[in-house]
């Protein structure tokens, strides 16, 4: 059986269901499995801060991401599953986004570092 | 000539908005008055500087993004460019209805 599941994003969150899924799959894969999530191209914009859904009738992927990643702080030490969450550089700077201005626990990786997580996969699902 | 509103609601990287905004270079270069109104995803170039994932102004468009799907995005007010108006849903129906001759969209 699969020991991990690699979720890419490249979709902007709310203009299409993508980034929606995306996270929402990822929450439910690390019941089972460890799950890693990389953002890449407008998928960048899924981990922007202080994304406000009140009174839209969406529900903010920002606090979305946050419950991932303390669902994945309260399971270390219990099990070997958890979530990791990935911005690509290369799609960052080219929308002016800072990694400051990113959800906390948001990890900024480069090309060495993208191609190691991809090639350790051993499923992925692209958004 | 004509005043025309043209909605867009794709991401500036994608294909369809950088058409869109191609398509309102030419209908300026025709002597058209065109304003664009950024709604969805396409709001995001309300606050990212020209770049490679994003399509340069189209010069001489009236520039409005919708501010509540900037705020969606996580981008407040101070973080939209100086040139480009912020507007509500109200202000939308309003250039729609009564401020542009023929409305087109959503690119």
């Amino acid at each position: 059986m699969a020991q991990s599941i690699g979720i890419i994003l490249r979709r902007a969150p709310y203009g299409a269901i993508h980034a929606a899924e995306a996270i929402r799959h990822t929450i439910g894969a690390v019941a089972e499995i460890k799950a890693t999530i990389i953002l890449m191209g407008d998928g960048v914009y899924a981990a922007q801060e202080n994304q406000r859904a009140e009174g839209t009738g969406w529900t903010s992927l920002s606090e979305a991401l946050k419950q991932a990643l303390a669902l994945s702080q309260a399971m270390r030490g219990k099990t070997d599953r958890g979530i990791a969450v990935y911005a690509y550089q290369g799609a960052l700077a080219d929308r002016g986004l800072a990694a400051e201005g990113l959800v906390p626990g948001v990890q900024v990786i480069g090309d060495a570092e993208l191609a190691r997580l991809v090639a350790a996969m051993d499923a992925a699902m692209v958004y | 000539m004509a005043s025309l509103l043209m909605l867009v609601a794709s991401s500036p990287a994608s294909p369809q908005g950088a058409a869109a905004f191609q398509l309102a270079e030419s209908l300026l270069q025709e002597g058209h008055q065109v304003s664009i109104y950024l709604l969805q995803d396409a709001v995001l170039a309300a606050r990212a500087k020209p770049g490679p994932g994003n399509p340069g102004w189209p010069q001489g468009a009236t520039l409005y993004s919708l501010r509540e799907d900037l705020a969606l995005r996580g981008f407040p007010d101070d973080a939209c460019l100086p040139h480009v108006q912020l507007s509500d849903y109200g202000e939308l129906i309003e250039l729609m209805l009564e401020r542009h001759d023929r409305t087109m969209g959503a690119f």
